[in-house]
């Protein structure tokens, strides 16, 4: 691993080992309402949440060459209580030229006052238009993304959360002119990794700061660019969402 | 691909952090509330406050090629002055946004060929969104991201000044010692990475922060 | 607990982004290879020995049959033949260099699929009973008449896994059609052991079945035209040198001291490209895609001196200047003898019009465009489209489409799919 990322866990780390603080924060009962969408928290006593902000990520640069997609995406999150452990989920990344829908189901489950685990899928329907000078092109596709996620709850005010996630291609279809090249063949496109923290930022306002590690075959961003190539490529992503 | 090396600075680095921790002020008086929550009224002080300060940077990627070529393996100078300013606004939380542009001289190296000698020198602006977060009263975690402004000077037959811009980030840790109510003076240590030139090093810092307006 | 966490994010960041490479083996230490003479064959004999071959052995790596062809590059005095073998699965390929041991030709050399970093050393023999005489004696040759077998091996390993592949039949050759390399070969990512537009590149392309190649001309500030891609130096391109920014900011004589391509060679200028394409390689074609703003004389006149120096030499080539914007398109109108000036555009028709194109050539995104493609063929214009990688559509195209000629970064995909057609 290049030595160099050794210096970016210490910044994640530091977010771990929370010392003194400025703010006296307090415990509280899970049955509370809490200002998370990425943290695993159940939904006991809460029909709705949801969040709005953005994810901006890098390509690299031998494969996408001078186009780096440094246009972020709109990122708005929705979760809906189904009972005690069971939740829905929305999800929708917008970025004009493409965007992705997403809708899933986790399963919540709390193992201790501090931990909380979650596991689930969402199926994600992408699409894509470019119709400027040289290109009549058009995409779209549909791709799996189980995931689990571990929350560990700080004495603090601080909620970290750890997610796993693969990515599962299941169809793709696109079109130049009047041509159409398609495929129904399901494969594995690769997994991601997020770290994630949400707390309260200013007044009572709560932001999500998430991280995430995308090692992919095919990324729905990128479809314009190039198809797949049989290597994973790796792109860094930031997320910032502020909860509503 | 990976290697031992970084797992044991890794191992070295959370020691000090949990050492750190271990000094700190921990308070865990139990309560049936907690900032999570949705409906938690806080509002204390919002402050704008003015970081600046200066120091030593150490480049620490490769340039050129073992392979050689150009030649330049030999010849880096890999320590220069760096320059930091920033402006944080503090919420009434632990969290900060800001801004940070600074200025640092990465590298310079000089080159033979024949009769003739070339130098090159490679500065950079970094203007970064920041984030930040207190991890103690007087110990401060920060990361950003954003754009280097990177400069070649070329003296070669005739000078050459040519500019790029490119995405980096930096991540940096202070420690503060207040002075008075607005002002403190503390150090900084920093990683700083202009990720799509490969260029990367460390830097000390002295570093003064003034607490310029309140509210 | 937290160490838990701590350990976690170790493991995120280990799935860190991994670097690809694919070293072209070392193949050179196969005894019965070195110590065989040389392989003469006539020009007849070797143009009897290519083509479309199925394959007894190795299917499951290399597909159900492949396309067989040769190619030469020349070193100063010397010629060498390599035998490239283009497969119909993961755009792999083999390029062999032949000898002959006896009665026998022996092929010694690589394999390499481009979707991934496979590669490997192939070792193969034609046996003198199973077409070895019927090729040097320039025989008939027919369906079965030439088998080719041997072995293949992964990486650096000793080859040990059969390959086979039987004659049978002819390449598919119904009218000239030119395969183009993309930036002379290929890119930096498609991990090739040379650089793009290097002459390194250059004198390698044929054996990954190019006819020809497009590459990107810009001006030094001293006016030197040189072969690069990107606006500026970058580490996409070029080893760290400390020299960003627009590549016009420095001379050649800037460039050519502290700046080397990925692999280490030195930029080209374009004389020293035109030079190896027309006295090192037998390529056709040469598509120079104009990627500055500016008076497009000086590549004009280059242009003319090399399409002359080609004729003088004997050699089939032509060399056009590629207009990709509108902007190249009223420098080229600007240049006093525009009108004999061979020329591809990009454009629209009315502008294929305006500049007296040979050749239209349309971004494939846009379509087969067979309605477009007929108007040009029936102004005696050709039309080339670019540029086309994913295997299904390169079969789409050339089955569909009328194209005369496919600008790709993987000619070896192209060759394959062109040359099987029936």
């Amino acid at each position: 691993m290049p030595r160099r990322y050794h210096i970016i866990l210490v910044f994640a780390i530091t977010f771990l080992n929370n010392g003194g603080s400025a703010v006296q924060a307090q415990d509280s009962l899970p049955e509370s309402k809490h200002a998370a969408i990425v943290f695993p928290y159940p939904m006991y006593r809460e029909k709705w949440r949801s969040s709005i902000g953005f994810s901006l990520l890098t390509t690299p640069e031998d494969i996408t060459e001078e186009v780096r997609v440094r246009v972020p995406a709109i990122d708005f999150r929705v979760l809906r209580r189904l009972n005690n452990h069971l939740i829905a989920a929305g999800r929708i990344n917008a970025q004009i030229l493409q965007n992705q829908l997403l809708l899933g189901l986790y399963w919540i489950q709390p193992l201790s006052s501090k931990l909380f685990f979650s596991v689930g899928n969402n199926i994600g329907y992408w699409f894509g238009f470019l119709t400027t000078e040289g290109f009549n092109s058009r995409a779209r596709g549909w791709l799996s993304y189980p995931h689990a996620s571990l929350g560990y709850r700080t004495k603090r005010d601080l909620l970290i959360t750890l997610q796993a996630q693969v990515s599962v291609n299941l169809a793709y279809k696109a079109f130049n002119g009047k041509e159409e090249l398609s495929s129904g063949r399901v494969f594995y496109n690769g997994e991601t990794f997020t770290i994630a923290i949400e707390q309260p930022f200013y007044h009572h306002k709560h932001v999500t700061l998430a991280l995430s590690a995308i090692n992919n075959y095919f990324f729905w961003q990128t479809w314009s660019l190039f198809y797949r190539v049989d290597r994973k490529i790796f792109y860094p992503q930031i997320t910032v969402g502020f909860i509503l | 691909m990976c290697n031992s090396k970084p797992l044991i600075n890794i191992i070295f680095l959370c020691t000090l952090f949990y050492s750190a921790k271990l000094a700190a002020q921990d308070s865990t008086a139990k309560s049936t509330r907690d900032s999570t929550e949705v409906n938690v009224q806080q509002k204390g002080k919002y402050a704008f406050v003015l970081y600046a300060g200066g120091g030593m940077f150490s480049y620490l990627s490769s340039v050129g090629s073992s392979s050689g070529g150009t030649g330049i393996n030999s010849a880096i100078m890999r320590h220069h002055g760096i320059g930091t300013f920033r402006v944080m606004w503090h919420p009434d939380h632990r969290l900060r946004i800001g801004l940070e542009s600074g200025y640092t001289n990465f590298y310079s190296y000089e080159l033979k060929n024949g009769n003739k000698t070339g130098t090159v020198s490679l500065t950079a602006i970094p203007i970064l969104f920041v984030w930040s977060m207190a991890i103690t009263k007087r110990l401060n975690v920060f990361a950003g991201v954003g754009s280097y402004f990177m400069t070649t000077h070329l003296h070669y037959d005739s000078k050459v000044t040519s500019g790029a811009l490119g995405l980096g980030f930096n991540v940096s840790v202070n420690y503060i010692q207040p002075v008075s109510s607005k002002f403190g003076i503390g150090a900084e240590i920093k990683w700083t990475e202009a990720t799509q030139t490969r260029d990367y090093g460390l830097s000390a810092h002295l570093m003064l922060e003034w607490k310029f307006f309140e509210w | 607990m937290r160490m838990i966490f701590i350990i976690a994010i170790v493991c995120l960041f280990s799935s860190c982004k991994k670097e690809y490479k694919a070293p072209v083996p070392a193949y050179d230490n196969w005894d019965a290879f070195t110590a065989a003479g040389p392989l003469t064959l006539s020009t007849p004999s070797r143009t009897a020995m290519e083509g479309v071959y199925k394959l007894t052995d190795g299917a499951g790596v290399f597909g159900d049959s492949v396309a067989v062809k040769w190619n030469y590059v020349i070193t100063g005095a010397d010629t060498t033949w390599h035998l490239s073998v283009f497969c119909g699965k993961d755009i792999a390929y083999l390029i062999c260099e032949g000898k002959r041991s006896g009665g026998d030709i022996l092929l010694n050399g690589y394999w390499r699929k481009m979707v991934s970093v496979e590669t490997g050393i192939v070792r193969l023999k034609i046996t003198a009973a199973q077409g070895a005489d019927l090729v040097r004696t320039n025989g008939a040759v027919g369906p079965g008449s030439i088998v080719i077998s041997g072995v293949f091996g992964n990486g650096q390993a000793v080859p040990a896994m059969p390959i086979g592949f039987v004659y049978d039949r002819k390449l598919y050759n119904k009218g000239p059609f030119q395969i183009l390399a993309h930036r002379a070969g290929g890119r930096t990512s498609d991990l090739l052991p040379a650089s793009e537009n290097s002459i390194a590149m250059i004198r390698k392309t044929p054996e990954f079945g190019s006819t020809g190649i497009e590459t990107d001309v810009r001006l030094t500030s001293d006016g030197i035209p040189i072969l690069y891609h990107d606006n500026t130096l970058n580490l996409r391109e070029t080893q760290k040198s400390g020299l960003l920014g627009p590549i016009e900011n420095y001379s050649y004589e800037q460039l050519s001291t502290f700046v080397r391509l990925v692999h280490g060679e030195k930029i080209p200028t374009l004389r020293e490209a035109l030079n190896a394409v027309v006295y090192q390689t037998g390529l056709q074609f040469v598509w120079l895609d104009t990627k500055y703003s500016g008076s497009l004389q000086v590549i004009r006149d280059l242009q003319k001196e090399y399409l002359q120096k080609a004729a003088a030499a004997g050699r089939t080539l032509n060399i056009v200047i590629g207009l990709p914007t509108t902007d190249a398109r009223d420098h080229f109108l600007a240049l006093p003898d525009f009108t004999a000036a061979p020329n591809l555009c990009e454009l629209s028709l009315e502008d294929v019009d305006k500049t007296n194109a040979e050749i239209w050539a349309p971004r494939f995104t846009l379509g087969i465009q067979n309605d477009e493609v007929a108007k040009v063929h029936a102004a005696g214009r050709q039309a080339f489209v670019w540029t086309l990688d994913v295997p299904d559509l390169v079969q789409q195209y050339l089955r569909d489409g009328h194209f005369d000629g496919i600008l790709t970064n993987y000619p070896s995909n192209t060759a394959f799919y062109y040359y099987v057609q029936q």
